[in-house]
């Protein structure tokens, strides 16, 4: 189930959260009815893998426990250390076996390909609920979070459903008092509207139309792309993954906040970002938080000297890229970064501090869009051939298509939005004075809740229309 | 809890899961069998699927029926069995008295909760007695080993199919652990539950609830009425939508029960995708809202808003026969001219004249009111229909009128 579809927007949503108001004399009443609604949610569309999200709650709740009440450090180590292992296997099994077997041992032992039918299926959110995990144990171990003796909280931290399949990672410190007590009121209830309405049409209104747009452009034959539409493809991409990502981000924390919850930020003007060091500040933070305090700080960060530091980025770098997705694609992704990450720390760093904003800024979203086409091209020989198409190498082209081909006036309209959006606009004194009147907010809110709907209830569409012309 | 109760207990459930993992994973669980059949037939008409299970009555036995519409290019048939049951005989029904129907291949798939394998294809390469043990009112005749033709003499022709004893094997193989995975399934979701609410603690916090009703903020109220008043809508349907006709048959409410348990979810969103209130309503303000500040339509993968408010189909074939982008080929012109060069001669001996009538694409006749970006090319293809005319009258001397 996906917060844009008709069924959770009707029928599921409004049955929890009234379910969730009658429950509201017992914060155990509503974990429970939180706890059975993400269970749901998670059935929904995992069915029996359900067991695996269970088995995980159980296994770290259990190891949480040990770990809390056994009084050696040694055994703690190694009750941590099989944590993390039953953690992470499950992770590799379910998302990496394929990879290992089809792309790594099939080139390198020659061993037979997996047939379609023997293919590991990836259950949705297993990135995240194994890092839920992860960050529960090794929190407790470190004394950074209580042990939760109640397993219907370690439980909702897991499984709750506004996080689940598309993050945050929500750090069980950062969540723990507020499943033992919470509070909601009129603001918070404003607020999360807002933010949910918001994401919603940054999903659904920008997202998808510019998604279209690129899968359009990527999927056409070699001999009819040019270097401008490649362009064009690669700009609807680097939008469509912003307002993508950070528009579920923005449903899941602005849910969460209606039921009292607070997520930490996720995003935060990634495009603005005045080097990649700073880009990693601002994408998909809570990742990056948590490469950083889970294994960068751990295996020695930038205290054992220059060589292990860029080491240590690399190693970072290429489990960033391998935890987006089991391919080859997603690991140059990551190295492409954590290579100008050492290149910046190496001494361009502290040049790009002297350069005028705008020149940094536009050197890092250079990087960042190029580095976009390691992310959505799967197969590397097609890199090769629209990396000469972006820096016009391979000129040639049959001119049948052509940018304003694709720019129709709405999908022009979006992409001009859509770039007008990525920076902090709302920050500048126009956009404060257009806002400032109430009843105006609220009328644009609702606008783009109905049309956001609007454009939803259109993709169900799909009429036998020939007979119509 | 004492370390090693918590080990032994996280065992268990490893244990358990790693079964019901293994075991249901692996294609142990026989939700259905899916029977797909791929036909063609001359006339319209009803094929029938008919089961039938040792010591069962005649009157009881059940067919299924699906509509098979005439000259649709080998449209596949699907039958859905949940029976668990040996069958005695499989037999299809062609459900009308004179018609000419054409059998390319016959696969059955074996759904296991969400996936599914083949586990039998037949195609005309292979021995026709693998396929067909008898036919009752009807003549068959295999075509170049690429398909077979059935000629039915009455409304009662059927064939029995030689398929219970693969039917059989694949049940036999599955029945005796069929329902371990789903047991199991549910042993542990109990255990996993009872679990997490015995060892629940009801907290001493409550939740605070602090409303302040703000009059003059209309963003919750309207949020919640659209949501609450559309969710209730779906159920009891008191206000009517707006009445748009989307030509096509929706998806019914699916049943639940054990066998459809895990399709039920996928089956009822699509339900509830089509069926919920006011989708027609939210469409076209869509549609409207579209056309009205941009001249685009709101199916953007379906139509092209043309100039003066006409609407082109947004199909690429026929877009890209109208901009000279079609890729068909000399070889391919002229295998379709010796086609028609064969039906003429085939007409002639039997003194009939042969005419070919093209009906064509919308934007072949009203070229003016497509919009400017669609531009034609020159130099990469051609369009199909000239293309064809030019060899239609080279090769195959027919004239135009």
């Amino acid at each position: 189930m996906v917060f844009s579809s008709p069924i959770f927007l009707f029928y599921f949503l409004p049955i929890v959260l009234l379910l969730y108001l009658l429950a509201k004399r017992s914060i155990y009443l509503q974990n429970m009815v939180l706890f059975f609604a993400s269970l749901v949610f998670y059935f929904w569309g995992e069915k029996e893998y359900s067991i695996l999200v269970m088995f995980s709650i159980l296994v770290n709740y259990f190891i949480g426990i040990w770990i809390h009440d056994t009084r050696s450090d040694a055994i703690k180590k190694i009750v941590l250390g099989v944590g993390i292992v039953i953690n992470i296997s499950l992770l590799i099994f379910f998302k990496y076996y394929n990879f290992i077997i089809n792309d790594i041992l099939h080139s390198l032992l020659d061993v037979p390909t997996l047939r379609p039918s023997d293919m590991i299926h990836l259950p949705l959110g297993i990135s995240f609920f194994t890092f839920h995990g992860l960050t529960y144990i090794t929190d407790i171990y470190r004394k950074e979070a209580e042990v939760s003796r109640n397993p219907l909280n370690v439980g909702l931290y897991v499984l709750f459903f506004p996080q689940l399949i598309a993050g945050p990672i929500v750090r069980y410190k950062d969540i723990d008092t507020q499943l033992r007590g919470r509070s909601i009121n009129s603001e918070k209830l404003y607020s999360g509207t807002v933010r949910f309405i918001i994401g919603l049409a940054k999903k659904v209104l920008i997202a998808n139309t510019l998604g279209n747009i690129a899968d359009q452009i990527f999927a056409l034959e070699h001999k009819h792309v040019s270097g401008s539409l490649t362009w064009l493809a690669l700009l609807c991409y680097t939008l469509q993954i912003y307002y993508d990502f950070s528009g579920y981000s923005d449903m899941a924390i602005g849910l969460a906040r209606v039921m009292g919850f607070e997520f930490l930020e996720n995003f935060n003007f990634l495009y603005s970002a005045t080097s990649i060091k700073d880009f990693w500040r601002r994408w998909h933070i809570s990742l990056s938080t948590f490469f950083r305090d889970y294994v960068y700080i751990p295996l020695g960060g930038n205290k054992k000297g220059v060589g292990r530091t860029y080491l240590h980025l690399l190693i970072i770098f290429f489990l960033t890229g391998l935890w987006h997705g089991a391919s080859w694609n997603y690991l140059i992704w990551g190295l492409f970064h954590g290579f100008f990450l050492i290149i910046e720390r190496a001494g361009l760093g502290k040049k790009l501090e002297k350069m005028p904003r705008m020149v940094s800024q536009l050197y890092t979203l250079f990087i960042v869009v190029i580095a976009w086409l390691f992310f959505r091209i799967e197969h590397v020989a097609d890199i090769e051939f629209y990396l000469k198409k972006l820096f016009f190498i391979d000129t040639y082209s049959s001119l049948a298509y052509y940018p304003f081909y694709y720019l129709r006036s709405n999908v022009l309209f979006t992409f001009l939005i859509a770039i007008l959006f990525v920076f902090p606009v709302h920050q500048s004194s126009w956009f404060k004075t257009i806002m400032h009147l109430k009843w105006f907010r609220e009328i644009i809110y609702v606008f783009l809740f109905i049309l956001s709907l609007a454009v939803l209830s259109s993709s169900t569409y799909n009429p036998f229309i020939y007979f119509r012309f | 809890m004492r370390p090693y109760l918590s080990i032994l207990l996280s065992l268990l459930f490893l244990c358990g899961s790693s079964c019901v993992l293994y075991l249901g994973l692996q294609k142990l669980q026989p939700h259905s069998l899916e029977l797909v059949l791929s036909l063609k037939a001359i006339e319209s008409t009803n094929i029938g699927l008919e089961c039938k299970h040792p010591g069962q009555a005649e009157d009881k036995v059940d067919t299924s029926f699906k509509l098979l519409p005439a000259n649709q290019f080998f449209m596949p048939l699907k039958f859905r069995h949940f029976e668990t049951s040996p069958y005695a005989a499989v037999n299809l029904h062609f459900a009308q008295a004179k018609n000419t129907l054409y059998f390319d291949q016959f696969t059955i798939l074996h759904h296991h909760f969400s996936n599914s394998d083949t586990i039998y294809k037949w195609n005309c390469s292979q021995d026709l007695r693998k396929l067909l043990i008898s036919t009752h009112g009807c003549k068959v005749a295999d075509k170049n080993g690429s398909y077979l033709e059935f000629q039915t003499e009455n409304e009662n022709a059927f064939i029995t199919l030689n398929l219970d004893k693969v039917l059989n094997a694949a049940y036999k193989r599955y029945h005796k652990i069929q329902n371990v995975s789903l047991i199991l399934i549910s042993i542990l979701l109990s255990c996993f539950l009872l679990f997490i609410f015995s060892k629940a603690e009801h907290a001493k916090e409550t939740c605070q609830l602090h409303f302040s009703w703000k009059p003059r903020s209309l963003l919750i109220p309207s949020v919640v009425a659209i949501l609450g008043v559309t969710g209730l809508n779906s159920i009891w349907h008191i206000i009517p939508d707006l009445h748009i006709k989307e030509n096509r048959a929706m998806s019914e409410r699916p049943i639940l029960n054990r066998n459809t348990l895990f399709t039920y979810t996928d089956e009822l969103s699509k339900h509830v995708s089509e069926h919920f209130a006011f989708r027609n309503l939210f469409f076209f303000i869509n549609s409207y809202f579209q056309s009205r500040v941009f001249n685009e339509s709101a199916l953007l993968d379906k139509v092209i808003m043309g100039n003066k408010g006409w609407f082109f189909y947004n199909d690429i074939g026929s877009i890209n026969d109208y901009r000279r982008m079609s890729d068909l080929d000399s070889n391919l012109a002229r295998y379709i001219v010796n086609n028609f060069l064969i039906r003429q001669n085939w007409l002639k001996e039997r003194g009939i004249k042969f005419y070919i009538l093209v009906p064509p694409n919308k934007e072949r006749i009203y070229p003016d009111y497509m919009p400017k970006r669609i531009k034609i090319i020159d130099g990469l293809g051609h369009n199909t229909l000239d293309y064809l005319a030019k060899y239609l009258k080279e090769l195959g001397g027919f004239t135009f009128h």
